[in-house]
């Protein structure tokens, strides 16, 4: 049977019954309490009953509105600007809503920061939204209470501590929401002692303490890679996880565009120690041990100090002749850019950050590629606020702390310290919308809203200002965090309202264009952002004397340096309750589900561990972890790189998921949790990067599921002698190359949109007369950010299948992104070809499929019948690309919650059903549609597919390609552009251009 | 004797031919198929009253046919565009007005039972003000034209190019109770979109897709 | 019979001094009485392993086809090998029955019936699994072209699995019906011959009145020689097919045009060596030395030698090819074949197909029956390896490297693999209890000549103007009829146990009708399905499949075929059927004469 649709559509009034009763893990008795109000949101909705007989149809509510919306079509998608709660980058989104019901968060194109773009991160924000296991009411001292009764003792106590002058901390992120700011702010105003604490689980704070220090002002200057045309970063993975990603890898891409005039394309040397995407993106990457990178910062600050007038601020550091060449190089290249060039660096060192703005100060940076008068507000945290603040509770003068945004018990180094602590605090509260650890500890939970369900306002650089509107009232009795320091406060205003007034308040007053406050509301509602004018602090000349030479210092032999990082999926943990985010293959490693010990092929050796081993990672004060190997090339041998934010309670409900039958493989781990925590080995304080540890293997294994196997390395003799022999399958350049007019993809292929030149064998009897639909991929642009193989699980309501499945490979994504690794292991270089259905021409999947379930349409789709397809497996074996995905068991499960996130566009595939890319057809057919319903022309642009419009660097243009002027055509016709696999004369619809490193060398 | 022998084939032919065609030909419903289905709904509201003897357009009420995926079933609040005023039949008014003549009494305002339903369904008390005791709740109207979860309709392609609604949905203005006219089977579709391309809709020439992604995605 | 085996310098067909009486006796007695104690234990054994083969297989439905090993990189494996697997077991069968028939292989007397058997035994345990490797078995239906309410959306009748389905169903209907046409005569032995009344009664049934007599006799021989005309290129045909399903693949290790003949020669193999395997069995188990004597396994032996010999030369061409084109991704597949992670199935397919053959040279092998079964065993074991290699491995890594992954079959897996095995033993292990395992009317044209049997005919009571002259030989008979007709006696009819040779020209009886009814059926079946195939294809509904023209001819030839073969057969048979005038239930006339044992009787005129 195919999977009932309408269960998602179901009403909570459904929930009553016993029959709706899910059975699966993930499923937790609480209810939401406030089932009418959801009603009214979900407006019409669709109740299957469950009575089936032969005789009669089976009886389907169908419940109208009682009061009709004027604005809204039952079945139509509407978007709303808002901002993204993902992290605190604060990128613009659209959200998609239909019938009251979000499903899909895509980037705002209008935005000046994101473009349009949007992490994998955000796109996952709607499963944390439909999450049956948030929170749903206050706790109050272990139990579920009320908001009522939870104010009441709060104000109580806080009425007590007002009177007794006592100290209050509120420990939360950084608040890029001024309006939530500014209420903390005045929350806190209301005792004699008390002090909001800004801290960040992925650290960033050196940054601004340097800037402080050679400039005056402890600030993050905006980055606008836009205007960079050489980029030195050292240990910054600013297209992957650092600070804000996705305005990076816009303004990184609107600094290397090869069709534009004139032709712009920046020199990017990547300076790191573990394989990073950025690190895979750069035109040369140099890896060296951590402390080597600090050296060659040095030296590279050092040699400009020298290009720059002979100056003797940084004096050069002791240095190999390796590093003393790169060095010089480096320099080099920046000082002939100087006033377009900048050096990044991601150690979160003071002493570092000082050289880094000593080079960038030589390099006119501040003039151009940072902005330091209009200073990104991302990353405010402090790094030491929890350190002190433990010290404040062993003095035991707290007497209250309140948690915000922030999981400090297990993401702090000193998590379980800090557990211990708040047991010695009289009044603690936790904000966190699920039980993490820190709520776990705290006496009082009072759960935040979904970003989704909230009013709240964003300024992630300063004057670039953005409003987060809910499109859904909240599904649970939550309160949005605002409102409860309003309420704390003696306030106890509504977030619209408080949004509102700070808004009327504070930002009307800093921009001219509206003359009245509801004209600058509106817009900003419409448009999703406005620029205003903001308070410039000036910073003061750069102060030379503040520059100090980092300290360096080599892991002593026998020993490792403990690089920790963040995942692009799992950043800082916050997000380990969302499935997506853990099946979403590691852009680099490709392992799902897991963290794990990197280490490079010779530390592998050394250790005698292979991939999967166990190894126990120890060092001093630190209880030991133990986690699997994985051999990662490009990495350096004198480190073991582990990702943090995993090992969270959030994950325990993933225990064991995965289908159960009688050959699964449902390992059980040490814990039940995903991965291990590796929190505790963080350095303490400021000034070292990595921790010195010890590494010894275990002898025993855990496997790790991958999407991405690694027979390359296993096989030896002809086996691996015909596996070298292979062509490659990713093309790959140098912008030196390009100009000289070689290499240059296969340009030898007339357009694509205009036929082909391959001889067929037999006559093409299958004109196609209207739309044509194709897609061009620049492999150019792409960081392998994996935005969108999550916009892709979200729009087309891909299944989560487990560790155990994929470990099969039988991991379900539509689109996924190959991996490739080319040079010798010291030299590794990593590129990323994003494949999905190819669409092709003379597909071979659809000649074998016996009921004609796979089939041509005659706008050039390559479309897959769910209801026809009986599941014989055969086109999937005949796919050349692999990109056909089988349903082997019944994904699709009865959660009235969670299937809310449902696509309602997309068939919810059965059992036993062959699945892939439909290039959105759902979305070409909506757009097609309306613009005839509408009297229109389809222009070109209109139709976007959910990958393409999620795509942060723009890599991925869709259209049609009978239209010659269209994007795609005019990208078909790229000297640069290759099919996969074009031996094969299957014609694909899907088209790549060529990958570009700047660089004289292939 | 090959005559004997070919009219045995024949015949074994034409019987085998027959088993298939057997459904159509008796009319034996397959399961999915529920031609005919005539639920009793929660108010007994005449299509044949509306779309028939008032002439009622069917996009007045079901107006998101024009511009959506689905028709839509009305919010309670259109009905209240005429049943504001408009609360009781001619006959039940004139029988109240015959029942106050005989009990020698003032008429009073009546209202149809059915309606009454209505009333509360939006939380309206006496005098159809809102009555803070009553939860609005609403009518929960038992769905007719059930697709399968795999095919999507979209009725706004099909309005919009001058399909009737009584093309799929059989003569509704003549129906007390709406029952399913169409088998709502795929054959069913596919032949009315074969039709369409042949000989247009009211003489305009239109391309009704055969491609399976027209319906199944 | 003077003119039949003695003359010959071979070793006898039928060891011993043997009597059609004898025959009878021993073949048709085996199936009744008590069971060996041995045919127990092996049905247990058998209904033990289709237990476990009906429990996994309900597990899987009831779960999903997740429960085998496969995944999206492998997405055949047991399943589709086992196909092959069956499929090619099957094909011994019908070999030694029409094949070696047209030839005159008269050997093939004492052996085609179960090899029959075993054909279809094997190609139902085959026909399982492509139905059971479904996502979805419930819907296997939708694989048929049949009208629906779906506006007829019919199927595509290029694909491979199409052709299958058409090669598979046909070849079953073509060999049940040979088995069964063959069956007749023996199940009126057994009408005749059995005192259980329900069980004559099933026999009545399948009998279709069968009475010896000659002018069905006449007719019968003509049926005989068409089926087997028919099946002989049926036989080709289906290896061919099922070799397309991975032949018309782009998949390197698949898209090879050398599959067919090798898939065929394949099969044939593999069918030869489970032949010898239940021979050898059946001999010994059923006591029947001196019916499956040594000459009848020196003959499978010489056949395997063949049959091995061509698969060895398909395995060197496979490596050449791969080797001179040049084609990095055939490389590939041929050195991962044998040196990738699968490369021991590789290994294992060479020593049972390659190897083991070859042994079969010497004599002092042959002529030891343990040896000969444990070779055959191993030849079979190859085969199995041959289909898993070329399946699994080629999937295993293709293109995309980044795609690549393994296979490990389930214990599921390993328990419907052992279910099918079930299934055929404990078919054919209730045909040898069940029905004749050797063929009673044909075995009967080897037997060596009696002389003692050439007495005069004795008369027997008959209708009105008619005599029945009973007499105790074939020769006798024959002398009789020439004398008969040489007097000017009309001669009506002859009821006899087994076809005699001759009469037909003493009868004045001239050729048959049925080739006529057999051509009418294959025009009718290709026409029929060339114009439902174009009519489907190009003109009810057509769809643009691969980019490729909506009538592509040359994809619809093999559907074509076999529906020829199909209706070739079914006109063949039916019209057997009319002119003979047999029908089920049917009496016979002659049932207490004995001519369904050893006795001829001739019917001559009357008064003349």
């Amino acid at each position: 049977m195919e999977h009932d649709r309408r269960t998602y559509w179901r009403s909570p009034e459904a929930l009553d019954g016993p029959a709706a009763e899910p059975a699966h893990p993930l499923h937790t008795p609480e209810r939401f309490a406030n089932r009418r109000d959801f009603l009214k949101a979900a407006g019409f909705t669709i109740a299957g009953a469950a009575v089936s007989s032969c005789s009669r149809a089976p009886e389907q509510r169908a419940m109208p509105f009682v009061e009709q919306p004027d604005d809204l079509v039952p079945g139509r998608s509407y978007y709303q600007t808002s901002v993204c709660g993902g992290c605190s980058a604060g990128c613009g989104v659209l959200v998609q809503t239909r019938d009251g019901r979000p499903l899909k968060l895509e980037g705002n194109p209008g935005h000046p920061l994101s473009r349009g773009g949007l992490c994998a991160v955000g796109q996952a924000a709607t499963l944390g939204l439909y999450d049956a296991q948030r929170l749903t009411a206050p706790r109050m001292d272990g139990d579920t209470s009320t908001w009522a009764a939870v104010d009441q003792a709060i104000l109580a106590e806080m009425a007590a501590i007002r009177a007794d002058g006592g100290a209050v901390r509120v420990l939360t992120g950084t608040l890029v929401s001024p309006s939530l700011l500014d209420v903390v702010r005045r929350f806190v105003a209301t005792f004699s002692d008390a002090v909001h604490l800004q801290w960040d689980p992925l650290p960033g704070s050196a940054t601004l303490e340097a800037h402080l220090r050679t400039h005056g002002v402890r600030a993050q200057p905006r980055l606008r890679l836009e205007r960079a045309d050489v980029i030195a970063a050292f240990d910054a993975d600013f297209l992957g996880t650092w600070q804000s990603p996705v305005q990076f890898a816009a303004g990184y891409r609107d600094g290397r565009t090869l069709d534009a005039a004139p032709r712009r394309f920046s020199h990017h040397v990547q300076v790191e120690s573990r394989l990073s995407l950025t690190g895979a993106r750069a035109d040369r990457r140099i890896r060296l041990a951590p402390h080597a990178v600090t050296t060659l910062l040095h030296a590279v600050a050092s040699r400009l100090g020298e290009l720059a007038g002979g100056e003797t601020v940084l004096p050069p550091p002791d240095m190999d002749a390796g590093i003393e060449a790169a060095a010089a190089d480096l320099a080099d290249r920046l000082w002939g850019a100087r006033g377009r060039s900048v050096v990044l660096c991601g150690t979160n060192d003071e002493h570092a950050q000082t050289v880094v703005n000593y080079a960038n100060h030589l390099l006119g940076a501040y003039d151009g590629v940072l902005d330091l008068a209009a200073p990104s507000r991302q990353v405010q945290g402090d790094d030491g606020a929890v350190d002190r603040l433990l010290e404040e509770v062993a003095q035991g003068h707290v007497a209250a702390l309140i948690v915000a945004g922030v999981n400090p018990v297990h993401q702090h180094h000193r998590g379980a310290e800090l557990a211990r602590a708040l047991s010695r605090v009289p009044l603690t509260i936790s904000l966190a919308p699920r039980l993490n650890e820190t709520a776990a500890a705290t006496r009082f939970v009072c759960p935040d809203a979904h970003p989704l369900e909230a009013w709240g306002d964003a300024e992630p650089v300063a004057g670039i200002l953005s409003i987060q509107q809910p499109a859904i009232h909240p599904l649970g009795d939550t309160r949005p965090a605002i409102e409860t320091f309003s309420v704390w406060a003696g306030e106890g205003a509504a977030a619209q309202d408080l949004v509102r007034a700070y808004w009327e308040t504070a930002v009307f007053p800093r921009q001219s264009d509206h003359d009245e406050f509801l004209g600058l509301w509106t817009a900003a509602l419409r448009d999703g952002v406005v620029a205003v004018s903001h308070e410039i602090v000036p910073p003061s000349p750069f102060d030379s004397a503040a520059v100090r030479a980092p300290a360096v210092e080599a892991p002593p032999a026998g020993h490792f340096s403990l690089v920790l990082y963040p995942k692009v999926a799992m950043l800082d943990g916050s997000h380990a309750y969302n499935a997506w985010l853990h099946e979403l293959p590691d852009p680099v490693s490709k392992v799902v589900w897991d963290n794990y010990a990197s280490l490079s092929l010779a530390a592998a050796r050394s250790l005698n561990v292979a991939t999967g081993d166990m190894v126990r990672i120890e060092a001093d004060g630190v209880e030991a972890i133990e986690l699997p190997v994985f051999v990662q090339p490009g990495q350096d041998d004198s480190i073991v790189a582990v990702a943090l934010g995993y090992g969270s309670v959030l994950s325990a409900r993933f225990a064991d998921l995965g289908p159960r039958w009688i050959g699964s493989r449902v390992e059980r781990r040490a814990s039940d949790l995903v991965g291990v925590n590796a929190a505790p080995f963080r350095p303490a304080g400021s000034g070292s990067t990595s921790r010195v540890v010890r590494v010894a293997p275990t002898g025993t294994r855990q496997k790790l599921a991958s999407t991405q196997d690694h027979f390359r390395l296993e096989e030896t003799g002809s086996v691996r002698q015909a596996m070298e022999d292979l062509p490659p399958l990713i093309h790959e350049t140098t912008l030196a190359a390009l100009d000289a007019g070689g290499d240059r993809g296969d340009a030898d292929h007339g357009g694509h949109g205009t036929g082909h030149a391959e001889p067929g064998l037999w006559p093409d009897d299958h004109a196609h007369t209207g739309h044509r639909w194709g897609m061009v991929i620049d492999l150019a642009s792409c960081t392998g950010c994996s935005a969108c193989v999550i916009a892709c699980q979200v729009e087309n309501n891909t299944p989560v299948v487990g560790r155990d499945e994929v470990s099969r490979s039988r991991e379900m994504h539509w689109l996924r992104l190959d991996r490739y690794y080319t040079g010798s292991d010291d030299a590794v270089e990593m590129a990323v070809q994003p494949m999905l259905c190819q669409h092709c021409g003379n597909a071979p999947c659809e000649t074998v499929c016996p009921v004609v379930a796979t089939v041509h349409s005659s706008d050039g789709l390559n479309v897959q019948v769910y209801n026809r397809c009986v599941g014989t497996r055969f086109c999937e074996n005949n796919c050349p690309y692999k990109v056909r995905r089988f349903n082997w068991f019944e994904y699709a499960r009865e959660q009235p919650i969670e299937n809310l996130a449902l696509n309602p566009d997309v068939t919810v595939r059965s059992r036993g059903v062959m699945e892939k890319c439909s290039f959105c057809m759902h979305r070409i057919q909506e757009t097609e549609l309306e613009a005839k319903r509408q009297g229109v022309p389809l222009a070109d642009g209109l139709v976007q597919t959910a990958c393409q419009q999620s795509c942060p660097s723009r890599a991925i243009r869709f259209g049609d390609l009978n239209d010659p002027d269209s994007a795609v055509s005019v990208a078909m016709a790229d000297p640069r552009r290759y099919h996969v696999l074009e031996t094969l004369n299957v014609r694909p619809a899907v088209g790549y251009l060529t990958s570009v490193r700047n660089r004289e060398e292939l | 004797m090959i005559g004997r022998a070919l009219t045995l084939l024949l015949s074994v032919g034409f019987l085998a031919s027959l088993g298939a065609w057997l459904p159509q030909a008796v009319a034996v419903r397959l399961p999915g198929q529920h031609t005919g289905y005539e639920p009793v709904q929660p108010i007994a509201f005449s299509h044949r009253l509306h779309a028939g003897e008032l002439s009622i357009r069917c996009t007045y009420c079901h107006w998101a046919a024009e511009r959506s995926r689905h028709a839509g079933i009305p919010a309670a609040s259109i009905c209240m565009n005429c049943h504001r005023t408009v609360q009781v039949t001619m006959a039940g008014l004139r029988a109240e007005v015959e029942a106050a003549e005989r009990e020698g009494r003032d008429t009073q305002p009546v209202s149809s039972p059915e309606l009454q339903k209505l009333y509360a369904s939006l939380g309206l008390g006496e005098g159809l003000e809102p009555d803070p005791a009553l939860t609005p709740a609403p009518v929960p109207w038992i769905q007719v034209h059930a697709l399968g979860d795999y095919v999507y309709f979209d009725h706004r392609a099909h309005v919009g190019v001058g399909v009737r609604c009584q093309t799929c949905h059989g003569p509704v203005e003549t129906m007390e109770r709406v029952r399913q006219v169409g088998t709502l089977s795929m054959g069913w579709c596919v032949n009315c979109h074969r039709d369409a391309t042949e000989q247009g809709i009211d003489g305009r020439q239109v391309h009704a897709s055969l491609d399976c992604s027209t319906c199944h995605r | 019979m003077d003119a039949t085996a003695t003359g010959t310098m071979a070793p006898p067909l039928v060891d011993g001094h043997v009597t059609a009486g004898q025959v009878t006796r021993e073949v048709a007695d085996a199936t009744a009485g008590t069971p060996t104690r041995l045919w127990t234990i092996g049905l247990l054994l058998a209904v033990t392993a289709l237990g476990t083969g009906v429990a996994a297989v309900a597990y899987l439905f009831a779960t999903g086809i997740g429960t085998w090993g496969l995944n999206t990189t492998v997405g055949w494996g047991f399943d589709i090998t086992n196909f092959v697997f069956w499929v090619g077991i099957g094909h011994a069968g019908t070999l030694i029955s029409a094949i070696l028939l047209l030839f005159r292989q008269r050997w093939r007397n004492a052996v085609n019936r179960s090899a029959e058997a075993m054909t279809l035994f094997a190609v139902a345990c085959a026909g399982i699994f492509p139905l059971i490797h479904l996502g979805r078995p419930w819907l296997a239906l939708w694989m048929l072209p049949y009208p629906n309410t779906r506006g007829s959306l019919w199927i595509n009748f290029a694909s491979p699995l199409v052709w299958d389905f058409f090669a598979i169903s046909t070849y079953f209907t073509v060999s049940l019906i040979f088995w069964y046409v063959g069956l007749i005569p023996d199940l009126a032995t057994l009408r005749d011959r059995t005192e259980n009344p329900r069980a004559r009664a099933v026999y009545r049934l399948f009998a279709l009145g069968w009475d010896g007599s000659h002018r069905v006799w006449h007719n019968y021989e003509s049926l005989y020689l068409l089926l087997a005309g028919l099946a002989t290129p049926l036989v080709l045909s289906v290896h061919t097919v099922v070799s397309w399903d991975f032949g018309v693949s782009i998949l390197p290790g698949w898209h090879s045009t050398i599959f067919p003949p090798y898939f065929v020669d394949g099969a044939i193999l593999s069918g030869l060596a489970m032949v010898l395997t239940l021979l050898i069995v059946a001999r010994k188990t059923m006591r029947f030395e001196h019916y499956i004597t040594t000459r009848h396994l020196d003959a499978i032996c010489y056949l395997i030698i063949v049959t091995g010999g061509i698969i060895s030369v398909a395995y060197g061409i496979e490596t050449f090819i791969a080797l001179y084109s040049a084609n990095p991704y055939e490389q590939l597949s041929l050195a991962n074949r044998a040196f990738g992670p699968l490369g021991w199935g590789f290994w294992t397919m060479i020593t049972g197909n390659v190897v083991v053959p070859q042994l079969l040279w010497f004599r002092a092998i042959r002529r030891n029956l343990v040896v000969l079964f444990v070779l055959s065993l191993f030849i079979n074991v190859g085969m199995w390896f041959e289909r898993f290699v070329i399946i699994v491995t080629s999937l295993e890594r293709s293109f995309l490297e980044s795609s690549w992954a393994s296979y490990t079959p389930t214990l599921i897996e390993f328990a419907i693999f052992i279910g099918s095995f079930g299934l055929f033993f404990t078919g054919f292990l209730l045909f040898v209890r069940l029905l004749p395992v050797i063929s009673i009317a044909e075995v009967k044209l080897l037997l060596p000549h009696d002389a003692g049997a050439d007495a005069a005919p004795v008369e027997a009571p008959a209708p009105a103007g008619q005599r029945y002259l009973v007499y105790r030989s074939e020769a006798a008979l024959l002398a009789g009829a020439r004398e008969a007709r040489q007097r000017g006696v009309p001669i009506l009819d002859a009821y006899t146990p087994c076809p005699v040779h001759g009469l037909s020209e003493e009868m004045g009886l001239g050729r048959s009708r049925l080739p006529r009814f057999c051509l009418a059926g294959g025009v009718f079946g290709a026409a029929f399905m060339t114009g439902f195939i174009f009519w489907v294809s190009a003109i009810d509904w057509p769809l643009n499949i691969g980019g490729k023209p909506m009538n592509s001819l040359p994809a619809f030839v093999p559907p074509i075929f076999e529906a020829t073969v199909l209706w070739a057969v079914f006109a063949a048979f039916v019209g057997f059927l009319i002119v003979a005038g047999l029908r089920p239930f049917k009496g016979s006339k002659t049932g207490g004469l004995g001519v369904t044992d050893d006795r001829f009787v001739l019917v001559v005129q009357e008064n003349a």
